[in-house]
């Protein structure tokens, strides 16, 4: 296994290994902006804008530098930026001017700029051979080959991105929240939308040669809804998405460098995992564990939540039967056949309420209720036939229907909403089925200090 | 005295259809200003058109006296509901924070002042408690009463709010109305887009009538007279409305000069 710092020292990863934590970093710092824009779709169809501009760079840098990999670099990005800046006017143009929505709009303009770009693959794979290879690097990705003065380009086009989108965090916060409210400040939706477009192409662009233009699309995305489930904030949610970006290009790099090797060692034949699909793999990893743990709507806290809520119920159900046998008696102890009878519990149960301090253990076969036991068990009788009261008289639910929501009220009521509802009902003293209901807690106490 | 509005001959088409034509109002500093109407009568255009968000064929308009450019800082304007995203990742806090930009531009960090104006507008709509919820976390009313917040925290002079009551319990706009009396007590001016007509004489003191033309404009004891509601909400526009729909019907189809 390689050392985490190696990836950044060793002269053969290093530059993969930051290019691509920093292509992915951008990337998913935007992505907070598209998708609350609810515009995901956008860096898909971006990048695929890209191709005839990639194809055209690539055969123009042939003619015109053919021997000079730096400047054939410069000269691709420059390609697909323009072409996909182009587009992203096109998009805009349809919108305005037929007024189509956003998605036919953005669905057009991919296809007739995709299609265009096919066109020339062919014509390149016929004439171009050996740009034909190269156009896969770009398309796809070659992280292996980029080298440390890749470094320096990406880390200038990677601050530029964050600069502007610091910049501007707040007209654009303003523009995608609320439109109206942006004019009626004086906000300039059209300046602002296209510096938001010229930093989400540059984005795209950078991911040529490093990710791979078309998986870049899952960079705006992925890292963005992660973010969302643990945020409230635009802010937040923007730093964060940036640092889930980061570490799935990071955990990309690292994951396909070290099964590659692992695997070729094992087969005996050099196999190498691509980097791009393994970091999309590693951002909807990322992104199925938020979902499952989040505290907004994660399925596991959701789940613990019940769970609790229901193991409560099972105590506190268990301490009302206790209570009322007991109380019936005017007795505080039961014996452990007594308590077999009434309500077949779980040794557990027994144990949580010794726990809980409501029950303690007098011998080998007897129990008894604590003071706070008491008290506890009568607070769950009251709110159970308190809410049957309220349920009659202002629900006008008939009385033999009350008890099954009573049964759930009683354990979620809080302290609050039981003086508001002895209040509001008169304090009643009878249930609708007639049976006492236990005083507060407060005027047993006072009942106690009175001589 | 001053006025706070004036509009002449303001005319608004959408497309080839005019949705409000030829409006010659003035409205004095101070007042509470209902615009009234039925439905589809262009009472959110009205506003929509004065704050510039739709082109005006024609007209002119000015706010104490000066074009729309000159005075947007001093105008603040409350959205319907419907409008807003709920989901939208933004805290209570921070949306009251949003109506200080119109004054810090852009890039300027906020001050000691605009937090405590955004604190004071948040406990004057008695949302203090809730100021790190998100907004979706809100019932209806509080919603309504957080955009208030906002516009409050704008410190505008002239304040357009369309349906602030639409949706909103009875205690919300019981406190709504409070603070926009209390305003109006300030010398602001506020205009609100209003449909209910039972409610309307007792909330105004002004009344804007309308029905894709201007019925009447005026104080509220002169405008809310039944001669003048049987012509704004009457049945004799509703021919305009049909040919309208019928004008729009043919608009679908190839228009002159793209042909």
């Amino acid at each position: 296994m390689t050392h985490l710092a190696e990836y950044f020292t060793d002269s053969v990863l290093r530059a993969p290994t930051i290019v691509t934590s920093l292509v992915c970093f951008v990337t998913a710092l935007l992505g907070t902006f598209i998708v609350l824009r609810k515009e995901a779709l956008i860096g898909e169809v971006f990048s695929h804008m890209a191709l005839p501009g990639v194809l055209l760079a690539l055969v123009a840098a042939h003619f015109l530098c053919p021997d000079n990999e730096l400047q054939t670099v410069l000269l691709v990005f420059g390609g697909a930026f323009i072409f996909t800046f182009l587009g992203a006017l096109f998009i805009s143009f349809l919108k305005r001017k037929d007024k189509l929505a956003s998605d036919p709009a953005m669905s057009f303009s991919l296809v007739s700029f995709f299609g265009l770009g096919l066109l020339l693959l062919s014509g390149l794979q016929q004439d171009f051979p050996s740009l034909y290879r190269s156009s896969e690097n770009y398309l796809f990705g070659q992280a292996a080959t980029l080298d440390d003065s890749y470094i320096l380009i990406y880390s200038i086009l990677a601050l530029l991105i964050i600069g502007v989108s610091l910049l501007f965090f707040r007209p654009i916060k303003v523009l995608i929240f609320d439109e109206v409210f942006a004019r009626v400040i004086g906000i300039r939706r059209k300046t602002i939308e296209a510096i938001l477009f010229f930093c989400v192409v540059l984005a795209c662009v950078m991911g040529l040669k490093s990710v791979g233009v078309v998986l870049i699309a899952s960079m705006l995305i992925f890292p963005a809804i992660t973010a969302r489930e643990f945020t409230k904030s635009i802010g937040a949610q923007f730093v964060l998405s940036g640092f889930f970006g980061l570490i799935s290009g990071l955990l990309g790099v690292i994951f396909s460098y070290e099964f590659s090797l692992r695997l070729s060692l094992q087969t005996g034949r050099a196999i190498s995992l691509p980097l791009g699909p393994m970091i999309v793999v590693v951002a909807f990893l990322l992104l199925v564990a938020a979902l499952v743990f989040s505290p907004r709507q994660g399925f596991f806290l959701r789940f613990v939540r019940r769970w609790t809520f229901s193991f409560r119920c099972e105590q506190e159900n268990l301490l009302k039967a206790i209570w009322k046998y007991c109380s019936s008696r005017d007795q505080k102890r039961i014996s452990k056949q007594e308590l077999n009878e009434i309500y077949p519990a779980k040794f557990f149960s027994l144990f949580f309420l010794m726990h809980k301090k409501w029950l303690k253990k007098v011998s080998q076969n007897e129990y008894e209720l604590t003071s706070e036991g008491i008290l506890r068990g009568r607070t769950i009788v009251r709110l159970h036939r308190l809410w049957e009261v309220y349920l009659v008289k202002f629900c006008k639910m008939p009385k033999d229907r009350v008890h099954p929501s009573a049964e759930e009220m009683e354990h979620i009521l809080t302290k609050e909403i039981e003086e508001e509802l002895d209040r509001t009902l008169g304090y009643p003293k009878l249930d609708p089925h007639k049976q006492p209901i236990p005083e507060q807690e407060a005027r047993v106490y006072e009942s106690l200090l009175r001589p | 005295m001053h006025l706070a509005l004036k509009v002449t001959d303001l005319t608004v088409h959408y497309d080839a259809i005019p949705v409000l034509w030829d409006i010659n109002l003035e409205v004095p500093c101070g007042k509470f200003v209902g615009i009234l109407g039925p439905n589809g009568a262009g009472k959110s255009t009205f506003i929509q058109a004065l704050l510039g968000f739709i082109p005006k064929v024609s007209g002119n308009i000015l706010f104490s006296g000066h074009h729309l450019s000159k005075i947007q800082r001093k105008l603040a304007y409350m959205p319907q509901r419907a409008s807003i995203d709920w989901d939208f990742p933004i805290t209570v806090k921070e949306l009251v924070a949003m109506g200080r930009f119109n004054r810090l531009g852009l890039f300027k960090r906020a001050q000691e002042h605009d937090k405590k104006v955004c604190r004071d507008a948040l406990e004057l709509v008695e949302l203090l408690p809730f100021a790190d919820r998100q907004i979706s976390k809100l019932s209806g009313g509080q919603q309504q009463r957080l955009f208030l917040a906002r516009a409050i925290a704008q410190e505008a002079d002239i304040y357009f709010l369309d349906e602030p009551l639409s949706g909103v319990d009875h205690a919300s706009e019981d406190i709504i109305m409070n603070i926009l009396r209390t305003m109006q007590l300030q010398n602001k001016t506020i205009f609100m887009v209003h449909h209910d007509l039972n409610t309307a004489a007792k909330f105004f003191d002004w009344a804007i009538l309308l029905n894709l033309r201007l019925v009447a404009s005026g104080p509220m004891g002169k405008v809310f007279v039944p001669h003048l509601l049987q012509e704004a909400y009457g049945k004799s526009l509703l021919l305009y409305d049909e040919v309208a729909r019928l004008a729009e019907k043919r608009a679908a189809l190839p228009q002159k000069g793209t042909l």
